[in-house]
């Protein structure tokens, strides 16, 4: 199933109109992986972000099942609502940014995947999140949404609920950042 | 930069754990399965799905402008049915009234057929007999009363006309042998019909017997309605002697003796009308020597003289008529025992023409001596007035002495 695809459209109306709990398994699936993972470099604790992530599901059924409004975009609406999640995360545990040595993180990050996954790329992939963490959050974010995720300008717009323009140019800002921050 | 990027990619290998992602499901699950689910209109629920289904550009730029359209057509036109619907009940005078008039014309168009249409004009005729009934028994004011009968009567034979024009192009078009039939069947009616609508007409004009103008044109609307049955069946008897028609012979001479015998109770009806003009001008003719005597109102005497002179020229010819109508109907009589029923229609036409003429002139006369004596009131008013005057200005001179 693609995102804001038909298939989705009516698997909402579904929930909408008749509240089907399958109807929301199946968008569940299409969606969880993704979001954990978005929400997992946003806050860098395993069990923090699938508390986080299960309190987002929650949320967005509630949302589609009371809203007047049309749901357009449900990919955009789930990172929204990710984001904010995030934020009242923080807000409400008042934590501050933990900075993590290197070590910590490959652990952290290993615990989460599983394990037969390809350990070739490890090293790399453990610097780059390295760098990445090193990044201001709005940064990071963007990046992550665009080569990660690998949405369009337009999508990440919508998701930030930025002008285009705005994300080009945070877009090319936070590349410049990696790089330097990478001795490239 | 492009390693950046790859690295950055491989990064979608990041996942939840499969167990944690299933054990999350299963809650989530139980717990939105746990609310009661509240059951929405099916109405609504349809017109989600199709929200849901339509990118919202097409909906706000194409599709619900479309629907207001639509919904402002549907607006328009029902008020336009509930306008022509509450129309029905209306009186001449009233606002809704052209409306009618107007569906009225709209439902001739619409009835295709030629017999068809002729019965829609019978029809709407009728309902102008209605209104005048209506407006006899409601409108107090006598010049509203008048006023109105006088459009709804003049709409009457406006029908009629309408109803003859047809009835001949009818009588000329109509040709195959099952068509005329059923066209015969709505002649006929036509003329059962124009018969009733007579009565009742004549009916009506008794109940306003003190308004001249007002006879005057329900007469009009009569004689509209006679002119009406005997095309009918002129057009019958026509269908008849080509052939074109089922019908007996004897049907067709008993319709066209009726006819006659109707043309002769009119005759004697004008007779009398005819006598008391008479009587009524000889008595105005008196009048007239007696007024001259009298130095006031000089300017009364010149319309005076002229009602009278035409008068006198047209005794003469008017009691011509109806012998002449007379002559008619014994004619017409002797046509038909000899079995030419065209030629003894055109009598009974003939006929009807000059009893309506003699009418005509009958009911002129009439409201012009009406309108004079209404005059001659409204003088002897004034004479007395000034009188008065002088009286109370001798009065004052006395008293200022």
């Amino acid at each position: 199933m693609k995102k804001n695809s038909l298939q989705e459209k009516y698997l909402i109306f579904r929930i909408k109109h008749s509240k089907d709990p399958q109807a929301y398994a199946q968008l569940y699936d299409f969606y969880v992986d993704r979001i954990f993972r978005f929400i997992l470099f946003k806050v860098k604790t395993v069990e923090d972000a699938e508390d986080i992530t299960s309190e987002v599901f929650l949320k967005t059924w509630n949302y589609i099942r009371t809203t007047q409004k049309r749901i357009e975009n449900l990919n955009a609406l789930l990172y929204k609502m990710s984001r904010n999640a995030v934020v009242d995360y923080y807000r409400s545990k008042q934590r501050t940014e933990e900075l993590m040595s290197d070590e910590d993180q490959f652990k952290k990050i290993m615990r989460a995947r599983d394990l037969d996954q390809e350990i070739d790329n490890k090293f790399e992939l453990k610097n780059i999140e390295n760098y990445l963490n090193q990044l201001k959050d709005e940064y990071r974010e963007v990046i992550i949404l665009r080569y990660v995720e690998e949405f369009s300008i337009n999508e990440i717009a919508q998701i930030l609920e930025k002008t285009k323009g705005n994300v080009r140019v945070l877009l090319h800002r936070a590349m410049q950042r990696l790089r330097e921050l990478m001795g490239e | 930069m492009s390693n950046i990027t790859e690295q950055l990619k491989e990064l979608q290998s990041v996942k939840p754990k499969k167990d944690w992602v299933e054990q999350n499901k299963e809650q989530l699950i139980s717990q939105i399965t746990a609310q009661t689910p509240q059951k929405q209109s099916t109405v609504f629920g349809y017109w989600y799905l199709v929200k849901m289904l339509v990118p919202m550009r097409f909906l706000n730029f194409v599709a619900k402008p479309v629907g207001i359209v639509t919904i402002a057509l549907f607006a328009v036109i029902t008020s336009g049915i509930y306008s022509v619907n509450a129309s029905r009940g209306s009186l001449p005078g009233d606002m809704l009234y052209s409306v009618k008039l107007t569906s009225e014309k709209v439902q001739v168009t619409l009835a295709i057929s030629e017999e068809k249409q002729t019965q829609k004009h019978l029809d709407f005729a009728n309902e102008r007999a209605n209104e005048i009934e209506k407006i006899i028994q409601q409108e107090k004011d006598p010049v509203k009363k008048q006023e109105q009968i006088f459009i709804a009567a003049d709409n009457l034979k406006k029908e009629m006309d309408h109803a003859q024009v047809k009835m001949e192009e009818i009588k000329v078009k109509v040709q195959e042998k099952e068509k005329t039939q059923k066209v015969l069947e709505v002649i006929k009616r036509i003329d059962q019909q124009s018969e009733e609508l007579s009565d009742k007409l004549n009916e009506q004009k008794d109940q306003v017997t003190e308004n001249k103008e007002s006879v005057k044109k329900i007469n009009e609307a009569v004689n509209a309605a006679n002119k009406t049955g005997i095309k009918a069946v002129e057009v019958i008897v026509d269908k008849y002697e080509k052939g074109e028609a089922d019908i007996s012979s004897e049907e067709v001479f008993l319709t066209v003796e009726k006819k006659l015998q109707q043309a002769q109770d009119k005759i004697e009806q004008v007779k009398e009308q005819e006598a008391q003009t008479e009587e009524l001008k000889k008595e105005q003719q008196e009048e007239t020597v007696v007024n001259e005597e009298e130095p006031s109102a000089p300017e009364e005497d010149s319309p005076q003289d002229e009602d009278v002179s035409p008068a006198e020229q047209t005794t003469e010819p008017e009691v011509a008529n109806s012998q002449t109508a007379q002559e008619n109907a014994e004619l017409a009589k002797e046509l038909l025992d000899q079995g030419d029923l065209s030629s003894a229609v055109q009598k009974v036409i003939e006929i009807e023409i000059i009893t309506s003429q003699i009418e005509e002139t009958a009911d002129e006369a009439d409201g012009l001596m009406e309108l004079q004596v209404v005059r001659e009131q409204d003088q002897q008013e004034e004479v007395q007035e000034s009188e008065t005057v002088d009286n109370s200005t001798e009065e004052e001179i006395e008293i200022s002495r």
